[in-house]
């Protein structure tokens, strides 16, 4: 099976504080993967690094099979919602049109083309509505939409979204993972951080456990067991009761 | 009525040129100010326009002449390094950044201090004015002046209207950016080189302590009126234009009454007029 990630010896700190050691791991393309673990396991930091976006101690990414600034275009990155300001002005689709932007052509206009697929992808999230909102007049799980809908316009093959989850309503739930399981079903893969693991077994094809090291990777059926829920969340262990696992 | 007339009508020269120098230095730091507004990072400004002092200290104890791209140069180098030190310090040190930038204004500004005492106890009649740079001496804008302002202006407009999506893109989400390759060190090194370029035509008329005022009040203004970023440029700088001409206007008219403060003092009463509008057109 192709892979869409693949992580070798990665091992990532901050200051004398070790986020991630010596992490190995291969995500398969075509799926949705979810990337779960406490607080301060380094899933964020696993995604950030793979982009290239804090350094690495040491360790080797691919991306698609490649390096990723070779595949840059094909690979879509989304931060968490509250890495940003939400006050700052600028209207819902200017975000969105952001993920038709490209590095040696952000001096000329956007084509014809571009802002029909921004459109496309505005409608895909449904905040047509919204188009000319500033952002900071949105709720949460709207905001979360947004990014989404950015995410989109990049038509990727490989999405990596930090807790696209967090902070959203029910409704939006539903309607993000409708999305995501539409991607998969054109092909595309979906690496994403999650927090709530009552939903991992219905909707997550492959997991990774993290603990600063790897507890475990791959087919959610194999790997979402009590055992590596103990050995990454600790004594926490009310919660395995209620998950039933 | 008849000050009026006289001072609008531009016809004495020296008029133009303080009006033209002071509007087109509004303009500037307004415009460029809104982007540290908008990232939180309005105290790097007092930061930067204290640091200058010691640059310009620097410069003239090298070459003792009293105006000239000398002094700006000088200007330029030390805003430049105590921008980078503040983001040095703030990434490796534990303290927090306020207390940082707090630190690293004082320490240049002291530094300032002392050498511009030095100077004025060394250097005899060569050095009379220039510690007109602590408050801003827009009465004394010259030709040569007028002129530099206008290159550092048009080059700031320039890069403003080229940079304009690179700039937002990078201010409203780094990470993003980052993560579609573009280059975000240095699009920030840009921004901050253009914002240190406006702080140093600046101190020429309102000085190194009310400096800050000219980075953060107009777009206060816009943000309170608007909430699209070209159209609060566009406003910042015209409220920071509109604030030059007026201070000089009001120093032109009543006899002894500095610019720098009543640029700072106009620009304050814009801001008190809009507060109210905050909610309906703005979002802040």
């Amino acid at each position: 099976m192709n892979s869409a990630l693949d992580i070798e010896n990665l091992s990532v700190s901050y200051g004398k504080k070790i986020a991630l050691e010596n992490i190995s791991l291969s995500i398969p393309a075509g799926q949705i993967t979810g990337i779960i673990g406490p607080n301060g396991s380094g899933k964020s930091t696993l995604i950030k690094s793979a982009m290239n976006l804090i350094p690495a101690n040491s360790g080797n990414v691919r991306m698609l099979g490649s390096e990723l600034d070779k595949v840059r275009k094909r690979v879509s990155y989304v931060p968490q919602r509250e890495s940003v300001d939400w006050d700052y002005p600028v209207s819902v689709f200017d975000v969105i049109l952001m993920g038709r932007y490209r590095p040696g052509r952000l001096f000329l206009p956007l084509s014809a083309e571009d802002r029909k697929i921004a459109e496309e992808s505005l409608e895909r999230v449904q905040l047509t509505e919204y188009r000319n909102t500033q952002i900071g007049q949105l709720s949460g799980g709207q905001q979360q939409r947004v990014f989404i809908g950015r995410a989109l316009a990049q038509r990727a093959e490989l999405y990596l979204m930090d807790e696209p989850f967090a902070g959203v309503d029910a409704a939006t739930e539903k309607a993000i993972l409708d999305l995501m399981f539409d991607m998969k079903s054109q092909g595309q893969s979906i690496v994403l951080i999650h927090h709530d693991l009552v939903s991992v077994r219905d909707n997550f094809d492959h997991l990774v456990i993290l603990k600063n090291k790897l507890i475990a990777s791959g087919p959610t059926s194999e790997v979402f067991t009590t055992k590596n829920l103990i050995a990454s969340y600790g004594g926490s262990m009310r919660i395995m009761q209620e998950l039933d696992v | 009525m008849n000050d009026f007339l006289q001072f609008f009508s531009f016809s004495d020269p020296n008029v133009r040129l303080v009006v033209l120098g002071t509007a087109l230095i509004g303009a500037c730091s307004g415009s460029i100010g809104t982007f540290m507004v908008l990232t939180r990072k309005s105290l790097l400004g007092d930061v930067v326009s204290h640091s200058i002092l010691p640059g310009i200290c620097v410069a003239f104890i090298l070459y003792p002449v009293r105006s000239g791209i000398h002094l700006f140069i000088g200007a330029m180098v030390a805003g430049l390094l105590s921008g980078i030190a503040a983001d040095y310090f703030s990434r490796k040190s534990v303290l927090r950044p306020d207390a940082l930038f707090a630190l690293v204004l004082s320490v240049f500004f002291g530094l300032g201090v002392m050498l511009i005492t030095y100077i004025q106890q060394n250097y005899g009649a060569g050095q009379a004015g220039l510690d007109a740079i602590l408050f801003g001496k827009a009465a004394a804008i010259n030709q040569d002046d007028l002129t530099y302002i206008t290159v550092v202006a048009a080059v700031i407009f320039a890069c403003l209207i080229l940079f304009f999506r690179s700039f937002r893109m990078i201010t409203f989400n780094a990470g993003f950016a980052q993560s579609i390759g573009v280059r975000v060190r240095i699009y920030n090194g840009i921004l901050s080189s253009l914002t240190v370029m406006a702080v140093a035509i600046g101190i020429q008329a309102v000085g190194v302590v009310l400096m800050a005022a000219l980075l953060i009040a107009p777009s206060i203004v816009s943000k309170a009126l608007s909430n699209r970023l070209w159209l609060i440029l566009l406003i910042s700088a015209f409220v920071g234009g509109l604030s030059g001409l007026l201070g000089s206007f009001v120093s032109y008219t009543l006899p002894a009454m500095p610019t720098g403060p009543w640029i700072v003092i106009c620009l304050s009463l814009m801001v008190f007029a809009v507060l109210p509008f905050r909610r309906k057109f703005g979002n802040s």
